[in-house]
């Protein structure tokens, strides 16, 4: 009897159509605590997609944050997963329903949220000089994204774009467009593949030639990696373990 | 033969850790007069790094700290998820909270996690099988383990005892510590029409570790009137007055203002935790 009144419970919260019998009338007051506590998590760290939601499609959000919890529900002891759990399980319908723009906005809310909330990698003594043989370690906090619209410019416009989301040593969330390559080559780096693997991969790619000027904006992308905190250092391929 | 008593330096009043004060919390390099301890919630903090963890570091650095969770789900029945229970562990440990506390409630439902504190049905089959999940969580976290009364609007079933006897019969069972929430227990009095001086005498008081007040609101529901735990507005006069009568029965244990909704300006709660220590040390010093 309890454990069936703990999955009513759940069924009355998450499914606004459930029935309520006469003698169950609180369980609407469940229900709105429940979903209230939930709904206005994902509002506040979506509120720049709900506004813009809201513009272009009255209630869409709300409708859609419904059919996930009728339908998944939160997983997560954190609060705080549960935006992002709620975009990557409703990310084919955003796509087709709201478009490209309206998900690229949700996916760089949820990416910046993230980046921001990270936890730190552990330190680690990387005192050695890059070479091609060598592996960067980076900071947990960034995200590699590639959306369909510019979403973070001033103007959005339809365009393939690629962001590198990063905190930075100073606590801030920064945003860094990307040239093809460069993405090709962080995103290697970041799965741990060394940098001489990870550029021919990302030249090849991306056509582009592995010459003088590849090799110097690389070298400048990843100094100001550097510089931002974001690259903790590099070891040798033989010992890394990343 | 029961457990020793809980070591415990931690006294006075004190406040939950929201995101919302942390910038006036920690914009001095020491102490904010008025606040003798701070209590987080490991789940805003574990896996969290960035302007969090800055946060929890200095929490760490100058107050006390206690730990208060909210998605154990004692009274559930999913299996208690252990990964969650070792980082509580290493999370308890790392902040040296001298116990931790959660909900006598569920929040979980087939892996469905519903981050609310739902009710659970007070009958003696309840009492062995929560009491024995509070042992082997306790076992994990390391800590003594407090259990948290709630306030709730419905009962799940006919009930087989008082919620106040079943709280006692956790307790005993489980061997462990109350976390009395005060605001909670008068909330439940007037929904459901109880004497809640009756309700403290029959919890065990000599198992407080630590006390919560809180403010609550009122609503028309289905056209009756319910109480809710907002944790949204002061603490009422009544619910002060019970503080005082229950302080000068557990003696001196820490008191913890709940504030999660329509947070005010730092300097609002620290003039109501200036209230609360006056009552704290006339109750405490009735006792002595």
């Amino acid at each position: 009897m309890t454990r069936e009144f703990q999955e009513r419970m759940r069924a009355v919260c998450f499914d606004v159509n459930a029935s309520i019998g006469a003698d169950e009338r609180r369980l609407l007051l469940y229900r709105r605590l429940v979903r209230h506590n939930l709904i206005d998590v994902a509002k506040n760290l979506l509120s720049r997609t709900r506004e813009a939601v809201e513009n272009a499609k009255p209630g869409a959000l709300d409708a859609l944050f419904s059919d996930y919890l009728e339908q998944l529900g939160p997983r997560s002891h954190h609060l705080r997963d549960i935006p992002s759990e709620f975009v990557t399980w409703a990310a084919p319908r955003m796509q087709s329903e709201w478009g490209g723009e309206l998900f690229s906005l949700a996916r760089l809310e949820i990416a910046e949220f993230e980046v921001g909330a990270a936890e730190e990698a552990p330190s680690r003594d990387l005192s050695e000089e890059l070479t091609t043989d060598h592996v960067l370690l980076f900071s947990n906090a960034k995200r590699l994204l590639s959306l369909t619209h510019s979403v973070h410019a001033e103007e959005r416009v339809e365009r393939t774009t690629l962001l590198l989301v990063y905190r930075d040593d100073e606590g801030c969330v920064r945003r860094l467009e990307l040239s093809p390559v460069h993405h090709r080559l962080l995103e290697r780096m970041i799965a741990g593949d060394p940098l001489g693997t990870s550029l021919k991969y990302a030249c090849d790619t991306t056509n582009t030639p592995l010459d003088e000027q590849t090799f110097a904006s690389v070298a400048a992308l990843l100094s100001a990696l550097s510089d931002a905190g974001l690259v903790l250092g590099a070891v040798h391929l033989s010992s890394a373990n990343v | 033969m029961g457990k020793p008593p809980v070591a415990n330096q931690t006294m006075g009043v004190g406040l939950g850790l929201r995101w919302e004060l942390a910038d006036e919390l920690f914009a001095g390099e020491s102490r904010v007069d008025g606040i003798d301890f701070l209590e987080v919630s490991p789940e805003n903090y574990i896996g969290r790094g960035g302007a969090f963890a800055t946060h929890l570091e200095k929490a760490c650095a100058h107050y006390p700290i206690l730990t208060h969770g909210l998605t154990l789900s004692v009274g559930g029945y999913d299996d208690l998820d252990a990964g969650y229970l070792e980082g509580l562990r290493a999370f308890v440990a790392r902040v040296k909270s001298p116990w931790h506390s959660d909900h006598l409630c569920f929040g979980s439902v087939r892996g469905t996690m519903m981050h609310d504190l739902l009710p659970i049905a007070f009958n003696a089959s309840e009492v062995d099988r929560i009491a024995d999940r509070i042992k082997r969580a306790e076992d994990v976290i390391g800590v003594p383990f407090a259990i948290e009364n709630i306030s709730f609007y419905m009962h799940p079933e006919t009930p087989q005892m008082s919620e106040a006897e079943f709280v006692a019969r956790i307790c005993e069972r489980a061997d462990c510590k109350l976390m009395l929430d005060v605001n909670n227990a008068y909330v439940n009095s007037v929904n459901f029409g109880f004497d809640v001086d009756e309700w403290m005498r029959t919890v065990p008081l000599e198992r407080v570790v630590q006390i919560h007040v809180a403010g609550h609101d009122e609503f028309t529901e289905e056209g009756e009137r319910v109480i809710v735990d907002t944790h949204g507005a002061p603490v009422c006069d009544p619910v002060l007055a019970l503080l005082e009568r229950v302080l000068s029965k557990t003696g001196p244990v820490p008191v913890l203002l709940e504030r999660d909704q329509a947070i005010p300006p730092l300097p609002v709660l620290i003039a109501e935790l200036h209230a609360l220590k006056t009552i704290w040390s006339r109750a405490v010093g009735v006792l002595s």
